[in-house]
């Protein structure tokens, strides 16, 4: 089967399938290829960090890696970052001269990498990196689960964030500006005729006075990069694309999740196009079949394995018509892992 | 000798690693030894035909519900309280910040266990940086509204999650070094939360082949290459942690059903 070569693969899964490992293999086949390639990780786990080179102190910056590290040319490479959600913010902060709204308790708390921040920031982020027109395919390792939903809806999220009338208030009521005589007058008008004075008192009760005001503020410093939430839009109108776009729904053989991953093959519908490809990970098929197991308990074991995996190619064959088979590496290393899974990506593509 | 309960036990774990399977587990061997035990799936899709199947008690919380009835509670108006929760301010605040809805959801559940003292709650929680997100949020919700009622309830929250027999976190873990690294990292960070406080976290390794063959009392020199590979990887995890079987079924209920058989030393 072969799989087109596009500016943006988006891997996701059900979370603990190897998605991460999946991910980086693809961009190590694809740069074997010879194309340009930019890995952007999102919650990757920690040997894997190790093995690309990814120190913390590194969040949200670009690391080169050269294909010796997995036996193949030093010439050849890709690239890697840590989506750093809090990196991010500051570089857009940055661009506008905007350091010291940024400094506040709210904005930095939120741009935690468990802030909730995360998706809306890497919607902005592969958007800033396509804007660079350096890479032939950007590859994005979401995160797992319902929170890929999340990441695409977040473009949504950023759409009522930035709803008009409800900035504009805020625009009036932030410590930071100054309104004119004029625009007095309209602002107790919009206040009384939306209630949000009302409202306001409401929430200094349960939340504190000051919480308000530095609430406001950080939503004014936010609205002050509006630009960037709002080009970041683009990138969901883009990935809609057949031409842009290719998507892998990744599953794993030891897990029974295919409730889960229907689930998000639904709510992804609008977004999924034919270039969609469900990984079945960690197979064990081959093995199976050639163990002829004697004592009991292992015939049980081998026929309930037998069973687990069936079911998930069942599910796979009736719901999707771009199957990749991966069979199961024991190997204590990553690095082994991702070798291994390139191998495959270019066995099957070809 | 009775045997001491905590009142919230919370699983988490990074995705995968059976956390759904081992809290519901857990929750029927609760049952059994008849005690008021509810299991929550926090904010995740439930899994109803599977609890239905295994007449699983439960509590459910919806954020939005939850929410609600929190703000009504502050203002003493649930008509006021279902008016904010339309305004596209307080949309705004749970859409960038859902630690907020974390921290109201697990605010709620304290709520219900600070009503019934019988009550136990075994909460399926979220994968391992969701987790973290609900016990960050207390104290990230500290530090942004610095007064107001809000603070006063976090402080009510830490309290109890500080409090002796309250608390006890499972991060449960696969039988690989992959899986295990990011569960000590894991419960790192929540021990590293959770400091100056009563809590226990214990790291859990669940579905081992090992565990399993010295169960059914298997010599490994039977097993075929695949397998064998599996079992010496697993070899150095299991000796030193809590470690559960692989379960030879299929179908999720069965699996959970043979499950409660292992949970015991969970309590």
């Amino acid at each position: 089967m072969k799989i087109p070569l596009k500016q943006v693969e988006i891997f996701a899964g059900t979370g603990g399938v190897g998605k991460t490992t999946i991910a980086t293999a693809r961009a190590l086949s694809l740069a074997l290829q010879g194309h340009k390639v930019l890995l952007i990780t999102i919650d990757p786990a920690k040997r894997l960090k190790q093995i690309l080179n990814m120190k913390d102190q590194d969040d949200g910056a670009i690391s080169t890696i050269s294909l010796d590290l997995f036996g193949h040319e030093k010439e050849k490479s890709f690239d890697a970052m840590l989506m750093s959600p809090r990196a991010t913010l500051k570089r857009m902060a940055m661009e506008r001269n905007l350091h010291s709204e940024f400094e506040s308790d709210i904005i930095k708390t939120l741009s935690r990498p468990y802030g909730g921040m995360n998706e809306i920031m890497s919607i902005i982020e592969v958007q800033a990196q396509l804007d660079r027109n350096l890479y032939d395919t950007i590859i994005l390792d979401t995160p797992p689960g319902k929170h890929f939903i999340d990441f695409l809806e977040s473009s949504e999220k950023i759409k009522n964030f930035f709803d008009k009338s409800f900035l504009e208030i805020f625009e009036y009521l932030g410590k930071s500006i100054s309104s004119s005589g004029g625009k007095t007058k309209n602002f107790i008008t919009m206040i009384v005729s939306t209630g949000v004075k009302k409202l306001l008192n409401y929430l200094e009760a349960v939340t504190g006075a000051e919480f308000v005001r530095e609430f406001i503020d950080a939503v004014l410093a936010l609205y002050k990069c509006r630009e960037s939430f709002l080009r970041a839009l683009k990138f969901q109108e883009e990935l809609k694309k057949v031409s842009f776009s290719n998507w892998f729904l990744v599953t794993s053989v030891e897990q029974q999740k295919m409730n889960e991953a229907q689930d998000l093959k639904m709510e992804a519908s609008h977004f999924l196009h034919q270039d969609h490809f469900l990984v079945m990970n960690k197979c064990l098929g081959s093995f199976l079949l050639d163990w002829n197991p004697q004592e009991e308990a292992l015939i049980r074991l081998k026929l309930s394995m037998m069973k687990r995996e069936q079911d998930l190619q069942d599910y796979a064959s009736n719901n999707f018509s771009n199957v990749l088979k991966f069979h199961e590496i024991n190997h204590p290393s990553p690095l082994e892992h991702v070798k291994e899974l390139a191998r495959m990506f270019l066995d099957q593509a070809n | 000798m009775a045997a001491s309960y905590h009142r919230l036990y919370i699983f988490t774990g990074k995705g995968g690693v059976g956390k759904t399977a081992l809290a519901m587990a857990f929750t029927k061997y609760l049952e059994s030894k008849n005690l008021n035990v509810k299991y929550n799936c926090f904010h995740q899709l439930p899994e109803k035909a599977l609890q239905a199947e295994l007449r699983l008690p439960t509590i459910e919380l919806k954020l939005e519900t939850s929410a609600e009835a929190y703000i009504g509670r502050k203002l003493n108006s649930m008509t006021i309280a279902s008016w904010i929760m339309k305004t596209s301010f307080f949309k705004a605040l749970f859409q960038m910040i859902p630690g907020l809805g974390h921290m109201i959801l697990l605010g709620h559940l304290i709520d219900e266990l600070d009503k019934d003292p019988s009550l136990i709650v075994v909460l399926d929680s979220p994968a391992s940086g969701h987790a973290l997100t609900m016990f960050e949020s207390t104290s990230n919700f500290k530090t942004i509204f610095k007064t107001g009622l809000v603070v006063k309830d976090i402080e009510r929250m830490q309290r109890f999650l500080k409090g002796e027999n309250n608390l006890k976190t499972h991060v449960v873990t696969l039988a690989t070094e992959l899986s295990l690294t990011e569960a000590m990292d894991l419960k790192a960070e929540l021990d590293n939360n959770l400091t100056d406080t009563n809590a226990h976290t214990d790291l859990i390794v669940n579905d081992s082949f090992k565990k399993f063959l010295d169960k059914q009392l298997i010599a490994e020199s039977s097993l075929p290459a695949f397998l064998k590979q599996k079992v010496d990887l697993e070899k150095d995890i299991v000796s030193k942690y809590y470690t559960l079987p692989h379960i030879d079924r299929s179908s999720p209920p069965q699996i959970v059903q043979e499950l409660t058989h292992y949970v015991e030393g969970l309590i």
